[in-house]
Order: structure tokens, then sequence, then C-alpha cells
């Protein structure tokens, strides 16, 4: 107990130093707490608008149209498929099963006056999309796809690219299964405008009905059946069982995060980013701590010298310069924690500007113009305790250094 | 209770070799209140170093209630001085952080006399040192004599066999240095306590019983031995 009450008051001698110290230590885990929280958020975010407006939880198609499209290539007709009921039944067995809905992805070409842009055509049934995608309540005018009707809904981008507004006239223009090319006409029925810069700007919906006929397949036909879950992060799993039951070579069984391995990385940079420059600052408040400790000791030389000769034994010595080390770390991590708190609320209540960080749309990134932080109150445990190992292993070797003085030598040291 | 056989002390190696000790035979009884004086250099710090189980001998035995100190490990010299050695230096050398109360309960802590009752030691030997209106006072806010009073009282807490003072009144002025000297002969009577002084302070010498002259390593004078 004394020994914990002279190294707390220790921490009170060099008032200036302890708060220099400390103030680094609060900084790596401000930046931490912030940077942590930024990631979340912009991952949740991220992982959010693919999975609401683009790819659902899970997917399943041939594996050769995944190929395809992951090449940039024209979307194949050829590599679609009719769900069978035991596949079906599978799917809705699944752990947090939703919904599912069947899309046919093609590749086509938006003609509106004499402009024309490369789009992706979103085949849709409207009547089990809207249990797997948000885009339908992104509506901000007109109508949204209704089975057996023509028209098609584009994004608001799309729509300002060609000045295009709810009744006017567009063409599609794509080649059918027997390769030879068509054309659906019609109006705009609607228009959407969704946090997801690739559906805004390079997706058309159609109605699925109109669309199979125009390519000459049959009216079940898809290339993707797309499953929603209750919980994103039950989607791995879920897509791993689903692929050992109805995988193989003619099906494929995709997660969210093999469809956007771009993301995935993304977020693993992101995180590497974070924890170099999180060990940058905390090699620096180590070097602080051990020259800390290592001028304490200097100081403190009599002192140690005259409680050797009362007793007191090296490791008890020890572990004065050990609290001491961890008080500093528990003053910068209660600090860092603090403010890092309220930077945290911040970002999660009040949000920032998305442009003030980077060009996530230049990057290909689906992100609206806010981010919002996330709490993670775990991290705030974590980054504390590390903070606080981090100090007391800076300061083990000087501690020792200091601890093993000769008592003749430290009680005549002037 | 102490006993030292032809004990010699050597610093340095080779050609810079100082001897500090040259042969020492010297025999304490318990309850003896002596003085080894002699000038600076001759050896009086470095005998209460072996004393007091900070130091080994280079050649000889020191040997403390039967147990030398020359085949003991760090760890066991250290048990020895917790439990049977005081120590008061010129400096004072007390802890800045803690009261003159919690410097003196500290000692008690270290020797592992737990309990209720070192609080209330250390409050009745501090009071009978005369610091018991200064109990919550850090060592800054003292005088010079203050602090040594509480470093006597540190010393004398945990009921050593053997006080050990290295220089007590260096640092103090005359009346200071009476009064602390007085409280240590008064501790000596009452507790029968061994006490041990280095000096070279002719009015420390007064208040010995034994008196040690010690010159270039040797004991030149015994006088007083019981």
């Amino acid at each position: 107990m004394y020994l914990l009450r002279i190294s707390f008051r220790n921490l009170f001698r060099r008032k200036g130093r302890t708060l220099i110290i400390s103030s680094i230590l609060a900084l790596a885990v401000v930046f931490f707490l912030f940077m942590e929280s930024l990631m979340i958020g912009l991952m949740d975010i991220t992982f959010a608008n693919i999975t609401d407006f683009e790819t659902p939880h899970v997917e399943i198609g041939r594996q050769e149209f995944f190929q395809e499209e992951e090449k940039g290539n024209i979307l194949p007709l050829e590599e679609n498929f009719i769900p069978d009921e035991t596949i079906l039944a599978v799917v809705e067995e699944r752990e947090g099963f939703v919904a599912w809905t069947g899309v046919l992805d093609f590749s086509g070409e938006f003609i509106a006056g004499r402009h024309q842009y490369p789009v992706r055509v979103r085949a849709i049934n409207p009547d089990t999309f809207p249990g797997v995608f948000k885009n339908e309540e992104y509506l901000v005018q007109g109508e949204f796809i209704a089975a057996g009707e023509p028209g098609i809904v584009i994004g608001k981008q799309l729509a300002e690219f060609f000045d295009l507004e709810v009744g006017d006239y567009y063409t599609l223009r794509f080649q059918d299964i027997d390769r030879s090319f068509n054309t659906m006409q019609g109006e705009v029925r609607g228009l959407i405008s969704v946090p997801h810069p690739e559906m805004n700007l390079g997706t058309v919906f159609v109605a699925r009905d109109q669309a199979n006929a125009a390519l000459g397949l049959d009216e079940n036909k898809i290339s993707r059946l797309m499953v929603r879950l209750e919980d994103r992060g039950l989607a791995p799993e879920q897509a791993g069982q689903l692929e050992e039951k109805i995988g193989g070579e003619a099906l494929q069984v995709r997660s969210y995060r093999e469809a956007a391995e771009f993301l995935v990385s993304l977020e693993a940079w992101g995180f590497i980013e974070t924890y170099f420059i999180l060990a940058l600052f905390l090699v620096v408040g180590a070097i602080g701590i051990i020259s800390a400790v290592v001028l304490a000791a200097l100081e403190r030389v009599k002192e140690i010298g005259m409680m050797k000769a009362m007793g007191l034994k090296e490791r008890e010595i020890v572990g004065v310069f050990l609290l001491e080390a961890a008080g500093m770390g528990a003053v910068g991590g209660l600090l860092g924690c603090v403010l890092g708190g309220g930077i945290v609320f911040w970002l999660a209540e009040v949000g920032m500007r998305m442009e003030v960080l980077l060009d996530m749309e230049g990057l290909g990134v689906p992100m609206g113009d806010m981010i919002y932080g996330a709490w993670n109150p775990l991290s705030f445990i974590l980054i504390f305790g590390f903070v606080v190992v981090v100090a007391v292993i800076s300061s083990l070797f000087p501690s020792y250094w200091a601890a093993r003085k000769d008592p003749v030598e430290a009680l005549q040291y002037r | 209770m102490l006993e030292l056989q032809g004990v010699k002390k050597t610093y340095g190696k080779g050609g810079l070799e100082v001897q500090a000790l040259r042969g020492i035979d010297l025999q304490i009884e318990e309850g003896e209140f002596s003085t080894v004086f002699g000038p600076s250099g001759s050896g009086k710090t470095t005998l209460l170093n072996l004393i007091g189980a900070l130091d080994r001998a280079t050649e000889g035995t020191v040997k403390l209630n039967g147990n030398s100190t020359g085949e003991m490990r760090k760890n066991q010299l250290a048990l020895l001085r917790r439990d049977n050695i005081g120590f008061i230096f010129q400096d004072f050398n007390l802890i800045p952080v803690l009261t003159a109360f919690e410097n003196v309960e500290f000692a008690l802590k270290i020797a592992r006399k737990n309990g209720k009752t070192t609080g209330e030691k250390a409050r009745k030997i501090l009071e009978r040192v005369g610091l018991g209106e200064k109990l919550h006072r850090r060592p800054g806010e003292l005088s010079g004599g203050q602090k040594q009073r509480v470093a006597i009282a540190r010393a004398l807490v945990k009921e050593p066999r053997l006080i050990l003072a290295d220089e007590p009144t260096a640092n103090l002025d005359s009346d200071t240095s009476r009064e602390v000297l007085e409280i240590m002969v008064q501790m000596n009577e009452e507790l029968n306590t061994t006490f041990i002084f280095s000096t070279h302070d002719p009015r420390v010498m007064e208040y010995a019983r034994r008196l040690l002259e010690i010159k270039d390593g040797r004991i030149t004078r015994d006088e007083g031995r019981v």
C-alpha cells in the first residue's frame, strides 16, 4: 500500500514531466479512438450502402457470371439459372433469413437524345425486391418499377447527366440471348437518389418480366439470387454453409465481403494504417517514459539507497517505479479516453463531411456526403489497458537499473 | 551482538586500489552507546557500512547476531537490515513525498509489522521525539533538527537491536545537535538499543560511553569498553 502511495505521490513530484508524457500517451489514445471510430463508421456506412442498394448479404449465381463481372466484361446472358425449390428451401432455412429476390443483371447502353452511356441494367421482381433492397425508399420523383409495366427507374445523377425528368423518353440498347442487338424504349418512371454513387449513375432498373421478354429469356431466369439476413455479421458464415450445401461447379455462393473485396482490403489497410500511427505515438510515449524513469532514478538515488538500507528488496523498488510508470500511462490513457470520447461523440452524433477527408466517390467507394463515427466501448477499455501496459513494459529496464544500484554508492551519491 | 575479525576493505582494482580498512577486530555488546571517530577518509563510514550489512568485507568476517554477512545473499542482507538495524544519516534521507508520520510508519510496513498498532506506534515514537504536533508535515516543511528527529523515530520505531548513525549531527546547529543526542541517549537507556555513531564532532563524543578512534583504516584507540 505504501509503495502505491509513494508511486502515486511521485507522479506529482515533477508535474510538468508527468503532464508532457501523459499528453503524448493521451494524444495516441485520442488519435486511435478517432481513427477507429471513423474507420468503423466509414466501413459500416459503406457496407450498409452496398448491402442496402447493390449487393445483398449473400448472393448465389453462376461462377462464370461472377468471373466475367469481376473482369469488367459484358455480363453474360447465358450464365443464368432458375432457382429450384430445393435451393430456395435451403436458403430459407438459414439462420437470420429475412427475404430473397431474383435479379437479372445485363449490360446495356443508355441512350437519351444524342448521348449514350454504358450501364448495368438490373431487371427486378418488384414484389420481392423491396424485401432485400431499400432502393424504392429513396425514390425522389415518380414511381418505382411495377410488374408487367414498361418504363425504367434511374438514379438522379444519371438523370442530371442526360437532363432527364420523369416522363422523358429513353432507349436501352443491348444484345439479347441470340447476340442480336435489341432495344427497350419508353418513359422514365421514377428517379432514385441513394447514397451509393454507382447506383445513382451506372444502374438502370426495369421490371424483370419486361426485360426477360426483350432478352429472349424464360421469365424465371435470373443471374443472381439475392438474400437478406437479419444481421450483416451472419453473412460470411451463412454463405459458407450455403456454399457447402448448394455450391459446386454450377453455382457459387458469395457473401457481400467476397463481392466487395476492394472495400475489404481498403478496410484492412485503414486499420493497419491506424495501428501503425498508433505504434509511432506509443514509441514516442515509451521513450518519454524511459527517460522519465531514468531521470527520476537519478534524482532519487539517495532515496533508493535509503529504501535498500531499510530492507526494501530490489523487486519492491522496481515495483515503485513500475507503479509510477503505470500511473503515467493511466493518466495519459484516462485523459485520452475523455478527450477521445468527446471527439467520438461529435463524430457519431454530428458527423463530418466526407470531402474533408478524401474523394471517396472518385475512389469508387459507395459513400454519401456525410460520415458518422461508431461507438465501440471495448476500444476505450482496450486502448486504456494497452497504454498502461506499454508504459509498464517501457519502464521495466530503467526500473531494474535504478533498483540494482549499490546501496553504499547510492547513499553517498551527491 | 556484533563481532568483526580481521576485517579489510579495498576499493578499486589494480593500481587504483584504495585500502579503506586494514584489519579491524571489534566486538560490540548489546546496549552499548559507542562512537567511532577520526579524521575524514579514515574509514568511519566504511566501517559502519560493513556493520550495517550494506557492504561486504574484502577480507575477514563481520558477524551480526551470529550471522556472517559475507556469506549472505543480497535478499538475505536486506532482511537482516530490515529486522535488526536502523539507520540515521547526516542528510536524513527521508522520503519527501511522505509525511513525518508516514515516513515512520513506512519503516514498520517494510519490516512487515502490520496491523492496527503500526499507526499508534508511529504516533507514539514521534511524540517521544517531540514531533507530536507535526505528524502530518512533509520533510520539506520541517527544520533540519525536526527532520533528524523523524529519522531517529523512523530508525527506532521497528525496535531494532542496533542503530547506526553516520554523522547524525553534521547538518545541525549545536543546540539542535544536543537535543537530538539527548533523545538518542534516552532511547538507548529506555530500550537498551545498541547505538554506534560515526563522527568527528567532539560534542557527540561527550555523550558516548565507548570511544573508538580510527586512523588510516585501523582502530587506534578503544576507550570505555564494557
